[in-house]
């Protein structure tokens, strides 16, 4: 019996496995009905009642527990700190980072949109139940749509006009040069490398990122970058996940992005002391406190401390290389 | 046709590099059937595994199934030929007193890894995948063809090394038409122009007038002006 569930989670998840890329390849293809100029062609930007037009803009792309369309509490805290505390910056945190066609997994015209929902409110109840977690696998596997070479630059230009249309929606004009800085949560920063590139070419803006706790490939998308900043606690593994699957990010792998990245002095590790992955004692968690603050306001003052950062350096002319820190040693604390 | 069993046994022989396939694939007309059969099937699986090329074209659904059966067609007929190539390697190289048919047979059956040929669609685990299936069904053919001609590993290595050449060297000289022909078919089954080469499939996703994400231009479909 127990063989039996096993052969067939396993072959299910083959299977899923098999089927997670056409959602990206059928939207270039147009199966889906929709142009390649889809979805959402860039609004109007909305009216800011007159006011300054803002001198930054954050991206922010969720990690892989994001459905779409709605929030899980501690990222609409992460969020409603940035923005409290970034007055003169416009956060962007409406993008569903893991669909090409900007659908959310609970969008009714997705067919599994009920079973999607239900594990979402057991997410939400923080119910302990694996059958939840496969919204982190399906997620996942967009993620690795997102590092195959053969799909991940269809993913990206996808995934980049999504980001576009949001970020003009929110008021971005593009060819203003106004400042964009992408805050990747996990495998979020994984689909913001492989829209970085496409990004780069529309906006022709200066373009960082903030990775907190990324799970990534070697992607050509880091050579667009200016200025990479990669937080991370000693004491979640998930990051060191991504160091050991994808082999560009091997340290024999002298020519790779990601190797020319941390010679570059493009690259700086922010070690975030004992934080978890998600759940309990995350890097979002408002909960436990150490050192006279939670873990989410030590998360929020360090992404703050980090978008002041680039914006000093594009003040005073450019973004200039920081020192590197090579990975695991002597990575500058927060 | 080979019965369930038969068939069964055949496989696992053939996946599990058992040399005694390839005397088992030309003891009957059926098991050279289902041999073939296997070729075909290997074919369609690879077309469906490296479908990302139909997809990056544009293909339409109703033209996608037409490009994955012609695409296997041409698949088989390549393996056809280079099991040709072999034949003609053993007999003049080594002097082999087989005929063409056991040879096709022998080279057709070892594509059977290739039945999986579909897991090379799966996302960053496919490449690794496809890389391990072609080296699968080269030492399957290779065990086969060392058995069939009661060759060492080392000539029946040659010998498919050789034939791979020879086919090659045709291709590129009285097969031009032939491979015009494949274009030809491969393009009228997809109903767009289609684009194979890596530099101009990156093209394809690239080509926007900055700055922006206008629509590339759509590939020329059949018929249009």
């Amino acid at each position: 019996m127990i063989t039996a569930l096993v052969s067939i989670a396993l072959l299910a998840l083959v299977v899923s496995l098999l089927l997670s890329p056409i959602e990206t390849l059928g939207w270039w293809a147009g199966w889906y009905g929709q142009g390649l100029e889809d979805p959402g062609p860039p609004a109007p930007p909305e009216n800011r009642n007159g006011g300054p037009e803002p001198s930054h803009f954050l991206l922010y792309l969720d990690g892989i527990a994001n459905v779409g369309g709605y929030h899980y509490h501690d990222v609409q805290a992460l969020l409603d700190g940035l923005d409290a505390a970034l007055p003169h910056a416009v956060v962007v945190g409406s993008v569903m980072p893991y669909s090409v066609r900007d659908v959310a997994l609970v969008a009714p015209e997705r067919p599994l949109s009920r079973w999607w929902r239900r594990m979402f409110v057991k997410k939400l109840k923080r119910e302990r139940s694996p059958l939840s977690f496969s919204i982190n696998i399906r997620n996942l596997y967009q993620v690795l749509v997102a590092a195959d070479p053969r799909y991940g630059r269809i993913f990206g230009r996808g995934e980049a006009q999504v980001m576009l249309g949001a970020l003009v929606r929110a008021g971005y004009r593009p060819g203003s040069g106004v400042p964009l800085t992408i805050i990747g949560y996990s495998g979020g920063v994984q689909v913001g490398l492989a829209a970085a590139p496409f990004l780069r070419r529309a906006l022709n803006a200066p373009l960082s990122m903030i990775s907190l706790a990324g799970v990534m490939a070697s992607e050509p998308g880091l050579d667009h970058l200016d200025m990479m900043y990669h937080l991370q606690s000693s004491t979640d593994r998930i990051p060191f996940w991504g160091q050991l699957l994808f082999p560009g990010r091997w340290p024999v792998a002298r020519g790779s992005h990601w190797n020319r990245m941390l010679s570059s002095d493009r690259l700086r590790f922010v070690n975030m002391g004992p934080m978890r992955h998600n759940g309990p004692g995350s890097y979002l968690d408002g909960a436990t406190v150490s050192y006279g603050e939670s873990n989410l306001e030590r998360t929020t003052r360090v992404i703050v401390s980090l978008v002041h950062e680039i914006e000093a350096r594009l003040a005073s002319g450019g973004l200039e290389p920081a020192p590197a820190v090579e990975a695991g040693r002597g990575a500058v604390e927060a | 046709m080979l019965g369930p069993g038969a068939a069964f046994e055949l496989l696992t022989s053939v996946l599990q590099l058992r040399a005694g396939f390839a005397h088992a694939v030309v003891g009957s007309v059926a098991a050279v059937r289902f041999a073939f059969l296997v070729l075909v099937l290997a074919g369609l699986s690879e077309a469906a595994g490296e479908s990302v090329v139909l997809f990056l074209n544009r293909v339409r659904p109703r033209y996608f199934a037409r490009s994955l059966v012609i695409n296997a067609l041409i698949f088989a007929f390549t393996f056809l030929f280079l099991a040709a190539s072999i034949w003609l390697v053993a007999r003049f190289a080594f002097r082999a007193e087989v005929g063409l048919t056991p040879i096709a047979a022998v080279v057709a059956v070892a594509q059977a890894p290739r039945l999986l040929g579909f897991l090379a669609f799966l996302p960053y685990f496919g490449l690794p995948v496809s890389v391990l299936l072609w080296t699968w069904s080269l030492l399957a053919t290779a065990r086969g063809v060392a058995a069939l001609l009661d060759l060492a590993p080392w000539q029946a290595a040659a010998t498919i090394a050789l034939g791979g050449l020879l086919l090659l060297t045709m291709q590129r000289t009285v097969g031009r038409p032939l491979l015009a022909l494949a274009r030809l078919a491969r393009r009228r089954a997809a109903g767009v122009e289609l684009v194979t080469d890596r530099a101009r499939l990156r093209e394809l996703v690239d080509t926007a007038p900055d700055p922006g994400f206008h629509a590339p231009r759509a590939p020329r479909r059949r018929g249009e002006a």
